[in-house]
């Protein structure tokens, strides 16, 4: 019953934190709101196998990125999720080559919202990792352990990630000056 | 000067490089304006990022809800696992040893010798050749492929769930099942087989259990384990010490049968006999001698069945006349044209005839009878009761509710995700009644397929068990969507006892509705058939826990 009793503290304050990284990792309210729900019931199961010397948080956020990325992987028919690294280095090069504006200039015109709303719509290939990295602030070594890629392969995602957040930007900013 | 690309840079941005590589880069940096403003850049706009994640963690969350924590899923993994593979064993054993091994192939010989009297020969060498030469052979082959399914099952569900520790206990119970299944059935069977005669001689004694095939059988000598016979004309002087079953002709038995006789023949005889326990008989004309003693009951179908010798208990018959000239321990029931009691009747207990009037019952002066005659309807003539007037039928549906709660309470157990499977639309329920349907049909008639093919006979019968568990199940399943529906708003919602009290209780009064009773069971049988064929094929998606 005591067990019982921690973990429906624990349920109370790291709800709100574990949804919204589900919900950011999935894309869905929805989907969140289940895989929330899982995270919380495989934690249950494991609560034994829980070091105590180390964050809550970072434990339940490994459950929750196992699970919904098991959840991503399952939705998708590409053989790799998260792509092939050569080919996503190839299009470094190229999005380099377009000069695009940088994130600063072109946000400035902007507000969060509108950059959120933005992240919403990348791909899941980059959209997880940016989310692993810059609203988790996992490490490197941990996000290339979780997606099972390499380390160099998460930094080249996440410099895709934001070429392709200017590119969006970019065309929304063209859209409002034309209109 | 060589400058580092933006891969690099980014990754230094956001301090992942490794220690050296990252000194190196730093030091480039120093010098070089152009990668300090690109790592400048990406750091800027990682702050970005992150600051628009922290802005938006306000976000409209669900309404909070504790959940109903469940105990450790491995106990309740385990104790599924295990069940399933004990079950698989049960049939397994049961399957093979007695269904396919003795019964399957015994119907088959009589159905060759009633049916097809002019292929008989051919049909009966077959299958005794069968026996002979090749049981080993078939028994380690089917052990084999079952063996191999189940070990293949195992490692795939090992693999999908990754579960280890349960594995480990599977792999444990499949060697066992494995043993159970390849242990060779031909080991403790003597089979004869002779196209005209086979004898067992007065001094000879069969340690096994002993199947004969043949036109004429005589069994003079001793028999330790059961005995197995078909052919024309069978008879049994000698000592049997388990059960007799036979199928001929005529069977005529002398000598005495530990266990029970069962025989299936146009004529079946007992003179001077004796057999330990039951009589099971089916045959044109049964007749029990005088000197004859049966120590159980005495179960008896057929045109005319006489009973001179003694009956340690029960006298069930069903024939056109039944004879008594002998004694029983206990009652006599006989469904019958004519009843005749004679001189040397003594019925223990009541005498229940079931014949059309008193008329039809000849009782001699010297037949005794303990306790009363009581003149019962056939059943085809008795007069159908309402039965909502019945206190029985009401007994009945209790005893079915308490039941059905009880399975739906394990059921539940093993399976928490069923808590939450629901239909949330017309369209849906469709879907799941279609695909109900189509299991409802499609299973049983693809298990008749497979049956034809012999090999699959094994794989034919786990499908109908499958089918008639599911066919049960698919109610209680319909129970919890109803009970769900129905406490969904009160402080009962998490319940499983009283989901499935209510949801039962009412799927049971509807499918007693007069009229539309059978209709509205029969369409909730096919939705929830139907949506466990969903969850079993994953389609279902994985749901919520039951919240309270």
């Amino acid at each position: 019953m005591a067990r019982h009793t921690a973990f429906e503290i624990l349920y109370r304050d790291y709800y709100p934190r574990v949804f919204g990284l589900c919900r950011r990792l999935l894309n869905s309210p929805e989907l969140a709101e289940d895989a929330t729900q899982e995270t919380f019931m495989r934690a249950y199961r494991k609560f034994d196998q829980f070091d105590t010397g180390r964050e809550f948080w970072q434990w339940i956020a490994t459950i929750a990125n196992n699970y919904c990325i098991d959840l991503l992987r399952s939705r998708t028919r590409a053989k790799q999720l998260f792509g092939d690294e050569e080919t996503e280095v190839a299009a470094v090069a190229e999005a380099v080559s377009a000069d695009l504006p940088v994130l600063a200039e072109l946000i400035a015109t902007e507000d969060s919202a509108q950059l959120n709303a933005v992240i919403a719509t990348l791909p899941d290939k980059y959209r997880v990792p940016l989310v692993l990295a810059y609203f988790e602030q996992a490490s490197y070594l941990d996000i290339a352990e979780q997606l099972a890629i390499s380390r160099t392969h998460v930094g080249v995602l996440l410099l895709r990630a934001r070429q392709r957040l200017r590119l969006a930007l970019a065309s929304q900013t063209d859209e409002v000056h034309t209109r | 000067m060589t400058h580092p690309n933006d891969i690099v840079l980014s990754m230094h941005a956001d301090a992942a490089l490794p220690a050296a590589e990252a000194a190196t880069v730093s030091l480039h940096l120093e010098g070089c304006t152009i990668c300090a403003a690109k790592v400048a850049v990406a750091q800027g706009e990682t702050r970005i990022i992150a600051a628009a994640f922290a802005a938006d963690a306000g976000e409209a969350l669900p309404e909070l809800s504790i959940p109903t924590f469940t105990r450790p899923a491995g106990l309740r993994e385990f104790a599924l696992a295990n069940l399933a593979t004990a079950l698989l064993i049960w049939m397994a054993g049961f399957l093979w040893k007695t269904l396919f091994g003795e019964l399957v192939v015994n119907a088959a010989e009589l159905a060759a010798s009633a049916y097809a009297p002019d292929t008989y020969d051919l049909v009966s060498a077959s299958i005794t050749h069968y026996l002979e030469e090749g049981t080993s052979m078939f028994s380690t082959y089917v052990g084999f492929v079952c063996f191999a399914v189940t070990a293949v099952a195992l490692v795939l569900w090992g693999i999908r769930h990754r579960k280890g520790g349960q594995l480990a206990s599977l792999g444990i119970a499949a060697v066992l099942c494995a043993g159970v299944v390849v242990s060779e059935p031909a080991s403790a069977l003597d089979v004869r087989y002779d196209k005209t005669l086979v004898t067992i001689a007065a001094d000879e004694t069969v340690d096994d259990t002993l199947l004969i095939a043949a036109e004429t059988v005589f069994v003079r000598g001793n028999v330790t384990g059961d005995l197995l016979v078909v052919g024309r004309r069978i008879e049994i002087d000698g000592n049997v010490e388990g059960n007799v079953v036979a199928f001929a002709e005529s069977v005529t038995v002398r000598g005495s049968v530990g266990g029970s006789l069962l025989s299936a023949a146009e004529r079946v005889e007992l003179r001077e006999a004796t057999t330990g326990s039951d009589l099971w008989a089916a045959a044109e004309t049964v007749s029990i001698d005088m000197a004859s003693r049966v120590e159980g009951n005495a179960a008896l179908a057929g045109e005319k069945t006489l009973v001179a010798g003694y009956v340690g208990k029960d006298l069930y018959a069903m024939a056109e006349t039944v004879e008594l000239d002998g004694s029983l321990g206990a009652s006599l029931e006989a469904l019958a044209n004519r009843v005749r009691l004679l001189d040397g009747a003594h019925v223990g207990g009541d005498a229940r005839l079931r014949i059309d009037s008193d008329a039809k019952l000849y009782r001699a002066d010297g037949a005794q009878v303990d306790g009363g005659i009581e003149f019962l309807a056939k059943p085809d003539t008795a007069k159908r009761k309402n039965r909502y007037t019945d206190l029985e039928f009401y007994l009945w549906q209790l005893a079915r509710l308490v039941s059905a709660v009880l399975v739906g309470i394990c059921l539940l157990w093993l399976f928490p995700a069923w808590r939450s499977l629901s239909i949330s639309s017309g369209i849906e329920g469709l879907k799941s009644a279609g695909i109900g349907l189509a299991a409802l049909v499609g299973l049983p008639l693809l298990a008749l397929v497979v049956a034809f093919t012999l090999v699959g006979l094994p794989f034919s019968f786990f499908a109908i068990v499958a089918w008639l568990l599911v066919l049960y199940v698919a109610k209680i399943l319909v129970g919890v969507f109803v009970g769900r529906s129905l406490l969904a708003r009160t402080d009962y919602a998490d319940s499983s006892f009283l989901i499935l009290l209510v949801g039962i209780a009412l799927v049971i009064l509807v499918v007693n509705l007069p009229w539309v009773g059978g209709l509205l069971g029969f369409l909730m049988t096919i939705v929830g058939m139907g949506v466990m064929v969903q969850w079993l094929l994953g389609v279902v998606p994985r749901a919520t826990y039951t919240e309270r």
